[in-house]
């Protein structure tokens, strides 16, 4: 199991994150799971070579950058890289390894233009004394239908069976 | 009252119908789930087709 790993580090990710004040929102699969979609599938078995990821939408702002980073140097991440470029809101896409899965940072997400109307409608709740923005289910849904893989089709047909209207 | 709808349980294994969570329970729920997901993201090539397209950039912590 790696969930108990994730919640471990996303306990010390989050409170670094809220300690140095950097806007962020979790989305991704975290945030699909969180609305309750599970797959029903059968053979899972036998396959360890994992890596899922848990992202955060982060406020591409040069202010929100620099608080983020110093939520990084906490987490004891080498940052001497980044202090070599200069930020760039469409580009600065960070991903930060663990044993089992990554943690990533972005600066954009696809079908949807503004973090702070998201972050405004973002789901709010605590977790292991931290408070961790989730995307909104409306969000999500618009973000999966920007993305338009058939996986993100099958996503969306599926949450809203989860969360009818 | 939301309608029961048939998930997986991972940790038993079965199809059960959805309980009624709350957020910090929803959430909870969601970071047990993660292995499932990820199970079946590995297993599916149109999950690990990736969904956005630019470059990251790739830290490591610090060694010393």
């Amino acid at each position: 199991m790696i969930s108990n790993e994730i919640r471990n580090v996303l306990q010390k990710v989050c409170a670094a994150l809220n300690d140095n004040k950097v806007d962020c929102i979790l989305i991704g699969g975290s945030a699909v799971a969180f609305y309750g979609y599970q797959r029903p599938s059968g053979g899972l078995q036998g396959n360890l070579d994992l890596k899922y990821d848990v992202d955060f939408w982060y406020k591409p702002s040069i202010a929100n950058y620099y608080n983020l980073l110093k939520a990084l140097k906490r987490l004891n991440v080498d940052t001497s890289k980044l202090e070599e470029l200069v930020f760039d809101p469409k580009k600065t896409f960070l991903r930060i390894p663990h044993d089992s899965f990554r943690t990533e940072f972005l600066p954009q997400v696809k079908g949807l233009d503004s973090f702070d109307k998201s972050k405004v409608s973002a789901k709010v709740i605590q977790l292991d004394g931290n408070e961790i923005h989730i995307i909104a289910y409306e969000d999500l849904i618009r973000n999966k239908k920007a993305v338009d893989r058939e996986i993100d089709r099958s996503d969306i047909e599926q949450l809203e069976k989860r969360n009818p209207k | 009252m939301k309608e029961a709808i048939p998930y997986y349980d991972i940790k038993q294994k079965k199809v059960e119908n959805a309980p009624s969570l709350s957020d910090q329970e929803a959430m909870i729920r969601a970071l047990d789930l993660i292995d499932f997901y990820a199970a079946i993201c590995n297993q599916n090539d149109n999950l690990k087709s990736p969904s956005h397209d630019h470059a990251w950039i790739e830290l490591e912590y610090k060694t010393s």
